[in-house]
C-alpha cells in the first residue's frame, strides 16, 4: 500500500499476546485513517455499553495515511476509546512527534485490548512490538518516564504515556507524547491506567511510501507556499505568539470565558494574552511534526513562587486555567499548565473543574471545611494547589478528580457544571459563537471544539468573517465543518493549516487541498464528494456508537446557563444560544430523526447499515 | 464625533502615536472605511472589523462613542 503501512498492532494486555494484522485496503479506502479508522474498529470490536474502565474496553491509537509525511502539519494521530468521564466515544487528538514515528515503525494502528497484571510498557522498534515491565515507572510523572523509557530502550524514541493522573484514575486524565503534547480530553489517560499500560514508546526509520513522489511533492509545495505567501506580508499571529494570541478574538467580541462562564469579559486579559506571553516566558516556537506554523510554546517562569519551565499556555488554558477561574497572574496558570502536563491533565476539564468549585464556593453550596482551605475567584496559589492534588488525587483533589459534573451534582447544582455529554467546554461561550453552541452540543465526543470549530470563522475571520450571535445561518455550516474536521483527523493532518490553506476559502470548506494531498500519497483516486461523504460517514459511525451506548436528543444539550440566562454584558450582552432551533434544522440536514438518531436511509447510503 | 479604535496584533503598527488604543474625531457620515482610510491601513492586511463587538464591514456607518476593533486573521485556538 502507498499512504498506509498496511499494518494494524493488536496488544492483548491480559495474555500478553501481540499480532501483526493486515489492514483491509477496503476499509482503508471508506474510513481513510486516524478518526475514521478507529471508530470503525470502536464499532466492531467494543461494546458501546461496556465499562470504561473496565477489560471489555479497547484503547485505539491510529495514523492517517499523511502521518509521517512531509504533507504540510502531517504529524497528527488520534486517541480513541470510550470514555470513563462521558461514557461516550471519546477521541482526542494530538501532535508532535510520535504520531509520525509511530507510522515509520510501521504501523497504521494500534489496538491496545485487555488488562495487564502488572503495568507494563510497550516498546516499538521498526516492527517489533514488546511489552516491557513498568512497575519501576508506576507513579513517575511523564517527563521522569520519557526520560526512563528512553534510557532504557532507545534515546531517540518517542513516547506516549502516562503520569499519576492516569495511573489513579482521574477521569480528565491525559496522554502525554513527547513529553508535553496531549490527546488531553475525556479521560484517555485514565483508560492506559486502568489497563496498567504505563505508555507506548516508538522507533521507527521506515519510509511511508507514495504512490507518486513527484505529485505529492509538487503538492505539498503547492499548499505550503499559501502560507509563505500570507507570511510575506507580515509576522504570523500563531507563529509569534502562539494560539493565546486568540483571546483579542474571543475578549473583543465578549466570548472569553470568565468565572465559570458567568460573562464573557475578563478584565485582566492583557495580563494573560498571547503578546504577554512572549514578552515575559518565551524561550521558543516549536513544531510539531513537519508543521510550518511552530504554534507549540517553549516558555519557562524564571523566578517566584511559580517558577518551571516546559510548554504552553495554548489559548485553551489560557482560558481554563486563567480567565474561567478568575485568574490574571501568568506564571500561576502557567506553572499549573506545567503541572498538567507533568501529572498528565487535561489543561480544559482540569481548570473547568475549579471553576465550577469556585462557583459553588462563592454561592454557599460548597465550604471551606470541604475544600480545606479557602477557594476564591483569582487565587493563582489555590489553583496550583489543587491541580496537583488532583493529580495525584490528594485532599478535595480526590473530588475534583471525577470531573465538573460529578462535583457539582455531589453538592447538589449540577447547573454549574459547564460540560455537554459530560465534557467541559472550550473557550469559547456559545451565547457569542452560536454555531460552537450547536457544535458543543451535537459533537459525539462532548462539547470539544475541534469537532467543528466555528469560531474560526465566527471570531477569528478564517476563512471569512460571519458574525457569532447569528443563528438562523448556522446549521448548515457546522453540518460541513464537522464532517471536514472527521476528515482532516482521518488524514493525520492538523486543523490549523487545513481549514485555512487546503480547504476552499468560503464557508463550504471544500476539502480540495487534502484531495490532492491523499490522492498522490496513496493513490486511491478519491473524488471530492467521495472524500466529504468519508466526513459524513466518520460523523455517523461515531453517532451509532452513541446511541448503542443509550444516547439521543436529550444528551445535544447545553446547560441552562447558556440556553436560558442572556449574557450579562459586552458586546453579546442580551443574548442566548438558540440551541433548540438551531438542533431542528441540524437533524434536518444530516438526515437525522427528531431524536437526534441516524435513520436508516442516511446509515444505508454511508454504507453503515449491519455494522 | 469622536470613536475609539482599538488595534491589535500586526495592525498596532498603524496607531497615530505609540498607544495603540486611541480616540480620533470624524466626521458625521463617516463609516469604517473612512477610519481605515484616515490610519492608512491597507486592503491587503485583510483586517477583521468589529464595531462595538459585532461584525462590521466597510460602509458601516459609525456614531458618537462607538469602537472600532481591528486584528489582523488569526488561524488557530
Amino acid at each position: 500500500m502507498y499512504g498506509w503501512m498496511g499494518k494494524i498492532l493488536r496488544v492483548n494486555l491480559t495474555n500478553g499476546k501481540i499480532n501483526e494484522e493486515t489492514l483491509d485496503p477496503q476499509v482503508a479506502r471508506d474510513f481513510v485513517g486516524g478518526r475514521g479508522l478507529a471508530i470503525y474498529y470502536m464499532l466492531k470490536e467494543v461494546d458501546p455499553n461496556c465499562d470504561a474502565l473496565g477489560n471489555e474496553n479497547k484503547l485505539i491509537m491510529t495514523a492517517g495515511p499523511l502521518t509521517g509525511t512531509k504533507a504540510p502539519t502531517g504529524g497528527r494521530y488520534m486517541v480513541t476509546t470510550k470514555s470513563p468521564l462521558t461514557g461516550a466515544i471519546t477521541c482526542s487528538n494530538s501532535g508532535g512527534n510520535f504520531p509520525a514515528e509511530l507510522k515509520k515503525s510501521g504501523f497504521d494502528a494500534i489496538i491496545v485490548e485487555g488488562r495487564a497484571a502488572d503495568p507494563v510498557y510497550l516498546w516499538i522498534n521498526d516492527g517489533k512490538a514488546e511489552l516491557k515491565p513498568a512497575g519501576h515507572l508506576w507513579g513517575k510523572d511523564t517527563h521522569e518516564t520519557d526520560d526512563a523509557i528512553r534510557a532504557e530502550t532507545d534515546n531517540k524514541a518517542k513516547t506516549a504515556l502516562i503520569g499519576p493522573a492516569g495511573e489513579k484514575l482521574v477521569l480528565f486524565a491525559s496522554i502525554m507524547n513527547d513529553r508535553d503534547r496531549a490527546a488531553g480530553r475525556a479521560g484517555v489517560g485514565a483508560v492506559m491506567g486502568a489497563k496498567k499500560l504505563k505508555g507506548v514508546a516508538v522507533r521507527g526509520t521506515q519510509k511511508v511510501s507514495m504512490a507518486n513522489e513527484e505529485q505529492f511533492n509538487e503538492m505539498n509545495q503547492k499548499y505550503r507556499g499559501r502560507l509563505k505567501e500570507v507570511k510575506k506580508a507580515g509576522p504570523y499571529p500563531l507563529t509569534t505568539h502562539g494560539t493565546a494570541i486568540t483571546v483579542v478574538a474571543t475578549q473583543t467580541h465578549g466570548v472569553f470565558p470568565t468565572r465559570n462562564f458567568q460573562t464573557g469579559q475578563f478584565e485582566e486579559w492583557e495580563a494573560i494574552y498571547g503578546e504577554a506571553l512572549t514578552e515575559k516566558y518565551l524561550v521558543k516556537a516549536k513544531p510539531c511534526f513537519s508543521c510550518p506554523i511552530a504554534c507549540g510554546r517553549v516558555t519557562k517562569v524564571p523566578d517566584g513562587p511559580y517558577k518551571g519551565e516546559g510548554e504552553g499556555p495554548e489559548y485553551e488554558t489560557v482560558y481554563s486555567l486563567g480567565s474561567d477561574v478568575g485568574v490574571g497572574d501568568l506564571a500561576a496558570l502557567t506553572k499549573a499548565n506545567y503541572l498538567c502536563n507533568e501529572l498528565g491533565l487535561d489543561t480544559i476539564s482540569m481548570g473547568s473543574t475549579i471553576a465550577c468549585a469556585m462557583e459553588l464556593y462563592e454561592k454557599g453550596h460548597l465550604s471551606e471545611s470541604d475544600i480545606g482551605f479557602p477557594l476564591e475567584w483569582g487565587d493563582g496559589e489555590a489553583l496550583v494547589k489543587l491541580t496537583r492534588q488532583t493529580g495525584m488525587r490528594e485532599g478535595f483533589g480526590d473530588i475534583l478528580a471525577e470531573g465538573s459534573l460529578r462535583l457539582a451534582t455531589r453538592y447538589g447544582h449540577p447547573e454549574f457544571a459547564m460540560v455537554s455529554k459530560g465534557l467541559d467546554l472550550a473557550g469559547y461561550d456559545p451565547r457569542g459563537t452560536q454555531g460552537l453552541g450547536l457544535n458543543y452540543a451535537t459533537s459525539p465526543i462532548g462539547a470539544s471544539h475541534m469537532r467543528g470549530d466555528l469560531p474560526y470563522s465566527e471570531l477569528l475571520g478564517v476563512p471569512v468573517k460571519i458574525d457569532g450571535q447569528t443563528w438562523a445561518d448556522k446549521p448548515p455550516i457546522v453540518v460541513k465543518w464537522q464532517n471536514v474536521f472527521s476528515l482532516i483527523d482521518a488524514a493525520g493532518l492538523c486543523v490549523f493549516f487545513s481549514i485555512r490553506y487546503l480547504c476552499d476559502p468560503t464557508l463550504e470548506v471544500r476539502p480540495e487541498g487534502i484531495l490532492d494531498l491523499l490522492n498522490a500519497a496513496t493513490g486511491a483516486d478519491y473524488a471530492l464528494e467521495e472524500l466529504e461523504k468519508i466526513g459524513d460517514r466518520i460523523l455517523n459511525a461515531e453517532r451509532l456508537f452513541l446511541q448503542r451506548a443509550g444516547f439521543d436528543r436529550r444528551q445535544d444539550s447545553l446547560p441552562e446557563r447558556f440556553t436560558s440566562t442572556p449574557m450579562p454584558d459586552g458586546p453579546a450582552k442580551g443574548v442566548v444560544c438558540h440551541l433548540d432551533e438551531m438542533l431542528e434544522q441540524y437533524y434536518q440536514i444530516r438526515g437525522w430523526s427528531q431524536d437526534g438518531l441516524p435513520t436508516e436511509e442516511k446509515l444505508n447510503d454511508l454504507g453503515l447499515a449491519g455494522m | 464625533m469622536k470613536v475609539h479604535v482599538d488595534l491589535y496584533v500586526n495592525l498596532k503598527k498603524y496607531a497615530p502615536a505609540n498607544d495603540s488604543s486611541f480616540e480620533i474625531q470624524l466626521a458625521t457620515g463617516a463609516t469604517v472605511k473612512t477610519v481605515l482610510e484616515v490610519l492608512k491601513i491597507p486592503a491587503s492586511e485583510k483586517a477583521i472589523v468589529l464595531v462595538n463587538g459585532r461584525n462590521a464591514d466597510e460602509s458601516n456607518l459609525l456614531k458618537e462613542k462607538d469602537t472600532i476593533t481591528l486584528y489582523s486573521p488569526i488561524s488557530g485556538g
